[in-house]
């Protein structure tokens, strides 16, 4: 699964970058650190096990000089003499044991046993036992009040007879002998401490467990430690002071560049018409994004001629699209696109609108009189006339052949109707005769506008302005009439609005629109060969018939959107086999889709259904196909993809045979003013002659508007293959399951 | 002569050194004895034997010494490479086996009466040794000692006697103190006899001692040693030293005019150390 990420801004990056350099550094510098501090640990650790053994040592030196001491005690003569006679030892203890040159400082008490361990005299004062055990007179600690003593026995003996005479004790401090001899590297000497406060007896061994101590400081371990940390700080210092002036410097050399170059960008967002001038850029001092610069502001010149251009050409394609050429007026599509817009604006804000609907009176007698070309230069005449008229303020429109339109916004109804007669004042005092022309041409404007209080649909606008227009090429009506409700009512059932806002949303959305099928049978048998599909629009559970959708669809020039409309509802027929499979469909297109390239287009999407169903194009016979050639080329493309043509209501226009010899044309469907020249004997013979001409120039024949038996067998005797009319079949949105023939068609004669 | 030719060979050379060469060249013949006395202690005496006819020689060392003191170690070492058969005893002063000098604050249970039989002991011990007649010869107190020891014993198998730097007590400048002292004995012996007291005798300002054995060495005092000399049939030879300050300022003439042969060595003091022992040496050469 792609992880969309969200763009940062160099500044973003360039202080996360300044930040993970630094944390780097800092980590960096913690390692380090740590590095320094393993060291120190390591050599701590050495120094403790160092420390360890100076307090063993010194212990065991200590112990051994007090214990020297003693000995050296032992061999004084006066021990001797105290030994062999001891009637002076109080004397002596008191005065002579601790005030001689054998006898420390640090001894604190000296007593003399006999052989049996017993003191030669109680000391009541005396800090030794009156009994020593001699069978153990080994040494051993006391503590009292945390002061460490060091009890010695030794045995005197005499010199000369090697004979045991009695026993000296002595109990001496042994922390000053310690301190004295304790030439301390690691241990602090003056942290030396005992958590013993009170015991009679410990060996030496295992007093070593209770002497505390700290660590001296090591100069060495310290001076290097103090040496590592100040160059560790005075690389971070340095590493900062480069950080402060390094990133600055690069901010400056690179981030200022890139920002420039990105304001610039933006600089071009909000005004890209702007040219930029090599000559007024600030040098970026980068090679590569002076590079970059000059590129950008290159590629920006060349798009933004690209784009002058493309707007020229894009301006001049709009107005193609969009302006009718004869006269320089906005064409129909460009109403529609207004109109849509205005419709929408107007849902959500109604205004006062108005619409004009101007129309040429007699403008096919004048095409007819004076040729096409006058016709020309009279619409373009009364275009100009118009615009002169609006000074630009309104656009003018041709939606139809004679047929300009113009939407006022914000103007109120009043206001239309001045300029309504403004302009009908211009075209009649317009001088014409100028152009060849030598009657006077006459202009009819219909008015309608919005009446934002009644929430009323502005797609009835249009629908009322044909009303008013219609009223205002009738006699006894001004030629400049303003749509009014009473004008509605006169003219229903021509106009009906329901039918109008009904037809325009299902030409516009499909809203409503339905097929009938109605059958053509094959005379012989009066089976359904095919059916054909006739418009219908359902509108508040009624039906709309085509005799009220064409003249609106026609009025609007809405055949396209119809045609398409029909061709996706037929598909969906299809689908959903509302056609039975192995008959046929006869499809309806009106003569400006079929000189629509889309057509073939929309049509090829019946290409699936083609094995199943035999499918005809009905061009009717009274459209008027202005490009021929189009019309032909289209039509035998379709051939070709499988349809058939069929020529419909033909007889009931004034181009019937043109049209049949300029157009690939299968089947030639009768007019039913035709079929009913049989009820009229001075004309059947006419029909007679038309049907086999036909017939025999290769054409299949269908009749249409039979509604007798009579009838049909008639029309079979002339030649009709088949026929259609409410004899075989009303049009009915269901087909009976009436069997199909399953030859094929036959279309030759 | 003997002294001579210690001169030249070490005239240049410290005497202390001179003697510890002599020592060495001495100790292979030497023993020290050790006797059980009457008392029941043991006595030790260092004795330096020689196979020569020379007179054998007793050497006493001084108050509370031992035989090792220099004074005496040099004069037994030189006469003894003389030739003499030299004994150095050591006066137990109530200690079996002493080696060691006594302080004057020790406990002191001895006395002159000890110490002369003492003397008894060691000279018959050496005529017997020797089958000669003895030569003493003493320092210092020592030296009243074998003053005391002639006095007692009249028959005593000795032939001259040498007494160097002969001291009495209560003499010099604590004469009078002693008067005091002997007099604070005597009043403590009235008291109890086995009491411990501290006396001033001879250098001792504190001698810790019980009053009949302070008085046993207190008595012996100029008048009673120059009387028991008087009583000698044979007269000692007496050697003193003329800056010898622990003696009384008239001890000389008192000496001399007892007929006693008083040689008196020039700018000696009492113990005749430095070059003023080779004097002494010539002079107990020419005096055997």
């Amino acid at each position: 699964m792609a992880i969309s990420l969200k763009p940062l801004s160099l500044s973003v990056f360039t202080t996360f970058f300044v930040m993970v350099f630094l944390i780097l550094l800092f980590g960096l510098g913690h390692l380090t650190y740590r590095e320094i501090d393993k060291l120190d640990s390591k050599f701590r650790a050495a120094n403790e096990l160092r420390a360890e053994s100076e307090i063993q040592s010194t212990l065991n030196e200590s112990i051994n000089l007090i214990e020297q001491q003693t000995v050296q005690l032992a061999v004084w003569e006066e021990l001797t003499q105290q030994l062999n006679n001891s009637t002076f030892y109080t004397y002596w203890y008191r005065h002579r044991s601790k005030s001689n040159s054998f006898v420390s400082d640090y001894t604190l008490d000296v007593a003399l046993y006999d052989l049996q361990g017993r003191v030669l005299a109680p000391i009541d004062t005396s800090l030794l036992p009156a009994q020593i055990n001699i069978d153990n007179t080994n040494r051993y600690l006391r503590v009292s009040q945390s002061e460490p003593l060091l009890v010695v026995i030794k045995p005197v003996i005499d010199a000369f007879t090697q004979r045991t005479l009695g026993y000296v004790a002595t109990i001496n401090r042994l922390l000053p002998v310690f301190n004295s001899l304790g030439n301390f590297n690691q241990v602090d000497p003056n942290s030396l401490s005992i958590d013993i406060i009170e015991t009679d007896r410990i060996e030496s061994q295992a007093f070593i467990e209770h002497i505390h101590y700290q660590l001296s400081s090591d100069p060495y371990t310290e001076a290097m430690k103090t040496v590592f940390e100040e160059s560790l700080l005075h690389l971070a210092n340095i590493a900062f002071i480069l950080t402060l002036l390094i990133f600055p410097l690069a901010a400056w050399l690179v981030n200022r560049p890139i920002l420039q170059i990105s304001q610039q960008i933006d600089q071009l967002k909000k005004n890209p018409q702007t040219l930029v001038s090599s000559h007024k850029k600030t040098p970026l001092l980068i090679k590569e994004l002076d590079k970059i610069q000059d590129s950008l502001n290159a590629y920006h010149n060349q798009l933004n001629q690209v784009n002058t251009t493309l707007d020229e050409k894009t301006r001049e394609l709009n107005d193609l699209t969009h302006h009718d050429p004869l006269t320089g007026a906005l064409n129909r599509t460009a109403f529609d696109n207004y109109w849509h817009e205005v419709s929408d604006v107007f849902q959500y804000s109604p205004n006062l609108i108005c619409l004009i609907l101007f129309d040429i009176n007699h403008f096919k007698a004048l095409n007819d009189t004076y040729g096409h070309q006058a016709g020309d230069k009279v619409l373009i005449a009364v275009s100009q006339t118009i615009k002169n008229i609006f000074h630009g303020r309104e656009q003018l429109f041709r939606i139809g052949g004679d047929e300009f339109a113009s939407v006022l916004i914000g103007v109120n109804p009043r206001k239309a109707m001045q300029i309504a007669k403004q302009c009908h004042l211009a075209i009649t005092s317009y001088p014409f005769k100028k152009l060849g022309i030598n009657e006077p041409v006459r202009m009819s404007i219909g008015v309608a506008h919005t009446k934002p209080d009644e929430n009323e649909n502005i797609n009835s606008l249009q629908w009322q302005a044909d009303i008013a227009i219609h009223f205002a090429k009738r006699p006894g009506y001004s030629s400049i009439v303003r749509f009014t409700p009473e004008l509605a009512e006169n003219a229903q059932g021509l106009f009906s609005n329901r039918t109008h806002s009904a037809v325009y949303e299902a030409i516009t959305r499909g809203t409503g629109l339905i097929m009938h099928y109605q059958p053509i049978v094959n005379l012989e048998d009066g089976k359904p060969q095919y059916y054909e599909a006739l418009v219908r629009i359902v509108h508040e559970g009624q039906l709309i018939m085509p005799s009220h959708i064409f003249p609106l669809v026609e009025a609007r020039s809405l055949e396209l959107d119809l045609d398409r409309q029909v061709i996706t509802k037929i598909l969906e027929d299809m689908q959903h086999q509302v056609i039975p499979i192995g008959t046929g469909v006869s499809i309806n297109i009106s003569a400006p889709a079929i000189v629509e390239s889309e057509l073939l287009k929309w049509l090829a999407e019946f290409k699936p259904y083609m094995d199943d169903y035999k499918l005809l194009i009905e061009v009717t016979e009274t459209a008027l196909i202005t490009q021929l050639q189009t019309a032909r080329n289209n039509l035998e493309s379709l051939r070709s993809m499988g349809f058939r043509v069929a020529l419909d209501d033909f007889g009931s226009g004034y181009s019937s045979l043109r049209y049949l010899g300029a157009m690939p044309v299968d089947v030639v469907k009768f007019d039913i003013t035709l079929t009913r020249l049989l009820d009229d004997e001075a004309n059947s013979p006419i029909l007679n002659y038309l049907a086999k001409m036909i017939t025999e120039s290769g054409h299949l024949l269908v009749a249409e508007g039979i509604e007798s038996e009579d009838n049909a067998e008639q029309l079979a005797k002339l030649g009709f293959r088949y026929g259609q009319g409410y004899y075989f079949g009303k049009p009915t949105i269901t087909i009976q399951s009436l069997k199909s023939t399953d030859d094929p068609l036959n279309y030759s004669a | 002569m003997i002294a001579s030719i210690y001169r030249t060979l070490f005239r240049n050379v410290p005497g202390s050194i001179g003697l510890v060469c002599l020592l060495l060249t001495g100790s292979a013949a030497s023993e020290v004895v050790h006797e059980k006395l009457e008392n029941g202690l043991m006595a030790s005496a260092y004795y330096l034997p020689s196979d020569g006819q020379n007179s054998p020689i007793l050497i006493l060392h001084g108050f509370l010494q031992t035989w090792d003191f220099f004074t005496v170690r040099r004069i037994a070492t030189a006469l003894h490479e003389a030739g003499h058969p030299v004994l150095l005893p050591n006066l137990t002063l109530g200690i079996e086996n002493r080696r060691q000098s006594l302080a004057c604050e020790a406990v002191h249970n001895h006395s002159m009466y000890q110490d002369v039989s003492e003397i008894a002991f060691w000279v018959k011990w050496l005529s017997h040794d020797t089958g000669r007649p003895i030569t003493l010869i003493g320092h210092s107190a020592g030296s009243l000692t074998l003053v005391a020891y002639l006095d007692r014993y009249h028959d005593a198998p000795v032939g001259k006697s040498i007494l160097i730097s002969l001291i009495a007590f209560a003499q010099g400048p604590v004469a009078k103190e002693n008067k005091k002292e002997q007099l604070r004995a005597e009043a403590d012996l009235h008291k109890a006899t086995d009491k411990l007291h501290s006396y001033r005798l001879a250098y001792c300002d504190k001698f810790i001692t019980t009053p009949v054995n302070y008085l046993s060495y207190l008595t012996w005092n100029q008048q009673r040693t120059l009387d028991a000399i008087v009583r000698m049939d044979r007269k000692p030879s007496i050697i003193l030293g003329s800056n010898d300050n622990r003696l009384g300022s008239d001890w000389k003439q008192q000496l001399q005019a007892l007929e006693a042969s008083v040689i008196e060595i020039e700018g000696a003091d009492h113990f005749f150390d430095h070059s003023h022992e080779f004097d002494l040496l010539d002079s107990i050469e020419q005096l055997l």
